[in-house]
């Protein structure tokens, strides 16, 4: 990997990326109501919605329950399918003047085939292939907890794009396996993680609040989780992307990530609890250093003992 | 997000009212800076638990109040914090009741539980609009906080909003289709799209939905409506009862 930093600054492959501050795919939609709050050109780079093949209505509510540390969050990828994405979103998506990831799931090969070989001549940056959304279950078996699934799949992708195609896992004992298949098939790197599946109980009604019973477990509670994937994936695997994500709401959050070997950090669920927050972050980070007088590649991977 | 203080509070078993003021106001207009059917998103300062929506009872040039349900932990936290404990708000967010109802028609106004709060918002800013309020509460605890004239208690007369209702339109000698304006829980808000099917009237709802991001791009509070699935928070939270398909 070759960086090329000043403060906060990241050169991913001739790619600018102006910080380390990723909005992770989902909280955010696709930017058009954030960037009426916060001005989207400050951010490291922005990730879509995640984008179906066909039209999903997502699941009936309730959506997002409030837990301790977090939320559970079951919203099944609304989203209004791939074509209307291409000619209603992405048009906007790629005048945000910084680098864009536009996120893609389907449990079949061929939907991802598909929409990853239109996107190879628009102005995006990079892929995230999400294997790992907690809150679909129609199609086939997933392909992202099969290490031969992903490889043969991720292989197929590469063959379709130029675009750099990074695979979010959802946090797994065999990370390291699945990493292994997916970087062999040529991923450049990897979102560690997608929330963990997690549930709450009324026990008024002694039944799940959620329809599915089960949702994706979001907040600061899941970061050890995530933290730790983050630590384990870079120890193993020296040269790959890695964007580190879940349970970020400040600086701290975000150092800890970059040091324990995440290239960029995402912000998902903190977008949603205040949308300032992914600015703040980019201000205190700034801050943080500039009293130090470190930067970002002074603390990057640090605290894995290599 | 901004800081706002808080002031003064009142807490009955079920309902808190608070006045917020500004830390920093506007310079004018402060009064208008949210309109009925808009809400704002009021969090605390340090606990990781998402924004809740609120709508406002009323605004002064300092500030707002509010009439809260306390029913989980934000609210449990609200309900104990002291005046003077700085909270934080954004917003307005949400389509005003005024862009989706016709103000040239009178308009029957009912509330139920803390859904009084946009409804007696809404009353004082149109008040020549008004054919009829009802704002109905479980039981009266809530006459410990505030005196609203409009409120009846299903405690006390055995009669629901709905029940008024009824008895209100089989009275009323009014040319034209009445026009209902409800804000309060889901289930009161389904039943009275049955009963206006029932009775012949037009029926706009401010729902109440758990809400994520507050400003639509979360997707956290959807409706499914005739014209696909829309957020509560954006779109709304006020909808034609006919437009909403109420199975899901």
């Amino acid at each position: 990997m070759h960086l090329k930093n000043n403060i906060l600054s990241v050169d991913y492959k001739g790619i600018n990326i102006k910080n380390p501050i990723v909005i992770a795919s989902g909280p955010a939609g696709n930017g058009e109501e954030l960037s009426q709050t916060i001005d989207l050109s400050r951010i490291g780079m922005f990730t879509s919605k995640t984008v179906t093949m066909n039209r999903t209505d997502g699941n009936p509510p309730p959506r997002i329950v409030d837990v301790y540390g977090g939320i559970i969050n079951s919203i099944g990828l609304q989203n209004p399918g791939f074509q209307s994405f291409m000619t209603e979103t992405l048009p906007f998506l790629e005048n945000l003047r910084i680098p864009v990831i536009v996120s893609l799931a389907s449990n079949y090969a061929e939907e991802l085939e598909t929409m990853v070989k239109a996107l190879d001549t628009r102005n995006i940056k990079f892929l995230e292939i999400n294997f790992s959304c907690p809150n679909v279950d129609k199609g086939r078996e997933p392909i992202g907890t099969d290490p031969n699934k992903i490889f043969h799949t991720v292989k197929k992708l590469k063959k379709l794009t130029k675009k750099n195609i990074l695979i979010k896992f959802a946090p797994a004992d065999a990370i390291l396996e699945l990493v292994q298949a997916a970087i062999s098939a040529g991923a450049e790197g990897v979102v560690l993680s997608n929330c963990p599946k997690g549930m709450k109980i009324d026990i008024n009604t002694m039944k799940p609040i959620l329809k599915r019973e089960f949702g994706g477990f979001a907040g600061p509670a899941i970061k050890p989780i995530t933290l730790n994937q983050v630590y384990q994936v870079r120890k193993q695997f020296k040269d790959i992307m890695i964007i580190g994500t879940g349970g970020v709401i400040n600086h701290e959050d975000a150092l800890e990530y970059i040091m324990a070997g995440a290239n960029l950090v995402g912000i998902g669920f903190g977008v949603m609890l205040d949308p300032f927050i992914p600015i703040q972050i980019i201000e205190q980070l700034e801050q943080w250093f500039k009293l130090r007088n470190l930067n970002y590649s002074s603390v990057f991977c640090k605290a894995q003992s290599l | 997000m901004k800081k706002i203080v808080l002031k003064e509070k009142k807490v009955s078993d079920d309902f808190l009212i608070a006045s917020f003021e500004f830390e920093n106001p506007f310079n004018d207009n402060t009064q208008d800076f949210i309109k009925p059917g808009q809400f704002l998103m009021l969090k605390n300062r340090t606990e990781p638990i998402l924004a809740k929506p609120f709508s406002v009872l009323n605004t002064n040039r300092n500030g707002f109040k509010m009439l809260i349900k306390i029913i989980g932990r934000f609210t449990d936290y609200l309900s104990n914090a002291v005046s003077g404990e700085t909270f934080l708000y954004r917003g307005p967010y949400g389509t005003a009741f005024e862009k989706k109802l016709d103000l040239s028609k009178k308009i029957i106004t009912i509330g139920g539980g803390c859904g009084a709060a946009p409804i007696l918002f809404f009353n004082e800013h149109y008040f020549e609009n008004i054919e009829k309020t009802i704002i109905g509460f479980k039981n009266d605890s809530i006459r410990n906080l505030i005196n609203i004239d409009e409120a009846v208690y299903e405690s006390l007369s055995g009669k629901t909003v709905i029940d008024e209702l009824n008895e209100y339109l089989l009275l009323r000698n009014k040319v034209g289709k009445p026009i209902v304006l409800a804000c309060g829980s889901s289930s009161m808000c389904q039943e009275l799209h049955k009963h206006s099917l029932e009775m012949n009237y037009q029926l706009f709802v401010s729902l109440d939905e758990r809400m994520g991001c507050g400003m639509g791009m979360c997707k956290g509070c959807p409706i499914k409506t005739k014209s696909g699935i829309k957020m509560v928070c954006k779109d709304g939270p006020v909808f034609n009862s006919d437009e909403i398909i109420w199975e899901w």
